[in-house]
């Protein structure tokens, strides 16, 4: 885990994970350099509404790469939702979809279907992660270099808008 | 992250592979990918490779070496990356002198986006020793997808693109160009560094 991840954590959400991670509007997204985390934080957390956010990162590609992929684990407190949209700002990329990765029963071949939305079902999590459902990140403008912090706007049919800083990690 | 879905993709394809069979002539026993009876043989197929000035190169290991083989295109934003991801720490997990024997080569199943230099900073980026397949000539490329047992096939999008799909195996082939162990996507890292290490020992030890 990088220094920027541990940094990104705040005493809030960290808290409001303890208190049952519900009822915090506007957790904080950016916060400065200097501010030092509990070193027992090990994972990123945003809070938004009803919905947690953790460990947002998106994947360092080769130089010159036209796509690359984010991945988080989202839990949504209390009612089920749903993520409809994701997006990065167009100075980073073209475009962004909502994929899943799946295997093709018939031929054995990895295949990626674009959804429509992601379901979050009611206090559980659900994993966007590496060979299932993630954030595609199609177009890039910008070479994705490990520590690099990528804002991602996040769309939930409930929710609504919730922000937060996934960082680049090459894994 | 990733053990379930090797799980998953274990079942689906245990049904058409013979699994981990310990009865096999000259398989080596021991390990976690599948293995198949007959071992295919790639020996015979060769590619040019763009990180060798684009020479013809068979799809066989150096002498005492091994050739991890991976079919897949560089805007693949999650199964190729992470895949290959997979292998590099592996193989960072192997000590240094089984780690040298090892090469890693890519083959392109889209040449016409993943153009030479491309090919070569994708693959160079993920590799200190490797291999970067490519070429246009399709029925070179099925007739070496064939051999393995690989496959893609490409789809028009609306926007004019195009989807890719493909199988997403990595097949590991040794000095006389036989695929030894083939392993999923999803396979535990640990997995293929001990089946690396099983084959480099097998290879010491004969």
């Amino acid at each position: 885990m990088s220094s920027i991840t541990r940094r990104t954590i705040t005493g809030v959400a960290a808290l409001a994970i303890a208190a049952g991670g519900a009822g915090f509007a506007g957790a904080q997204m950016d916060m400065p350099s200097t501010t030092t985390a509990p070193t027992t934080a090990k994972k990123t957390v945003v809070t938004k509404k009803n919905i947690v956010i953790t460990n947002p990162w998106v994947r360092v590609v080769p130089p010159g790469s036209r796509n690359t992929a984010g991945y988080m684990s989202i839990r949504s407190v209390r009612k089920a939702d749903a993520l409809v949209r994701a997006s990065v700002p167009s100075s980073i990329a073209m475009k962004t979809e909502l994929h899943l990765s799946r295997m093709d029963p018939d031929t054995g071949q990895m295949m990626m279907v674009q959804q429509k939305r992601i379901g979050i079902p009611r206090n559980r999590t659900r994993q966007l992660k590496m060979g299932s459902y993630h954030i595609m990140i199609m177009g890039l403008k910008k070479d994705i270099t490990p520590g690099m912090r990528i804002p991602i706007t996040l769309t939930f049919l409930r929710a609504g808008t919730v922000k937060v800083t996934a960082v680049a990690k090459d894994m | 992250m990733t053990r379930a879905v090797a799980a998953l993709l274990a079942l689906i394809t245990g049904a058409v592979l013979l699994v981990g069979c310990g009865g096999g002539g000259d398989q080596v026993t021991g390990l976690k990918g599948f293995t198949r009876d007959p071992v295919p043989e790639v020996g015979g197929v060769s590619l040019p490779d763009v990180g060798a000035g684009g020479e013809e190169r068979p799809l066989r290991a150096a002498p005492g070496d091994l050739l991890v083989v991976y079919f897949g295109f560089t805007s693949c934003p999650d199964i190729c990356p992470t895949t290959l991801g997979d292998v590099r720490a592996a193989l960072k997990r192997l000590p240094a002198a089984q780690r040298d024997r090892v090469e890693v080569a890519m083959v392109t199943v889209d040449p016409k986006r993943d153009t030479a230099t491309v090919m070569r900073g994708y693959v160079g980026h993920f590799f200190t020793k490797w291999r970067a397949y490519r070429t246009t000539d399709s029925a070179a490329l099925a007739a070496v997808e064939k051999a393995f047992g690989a496959s893609h096939s490409i789809t028009p999008t609306k926007d004019g693109e195009y989807d890719v799909v493909h199988s997403a195996f990595t097949y590991v082939v040794d000095d006389q160009g036989r695929v030894v162990v083939e392993w999923p996507f999803g396979m535990p890292r640990r997995d293929i560094t001990a089946d690396l290490s099983t084959l480099l020992e097998e290879d010491a030890n004969t």
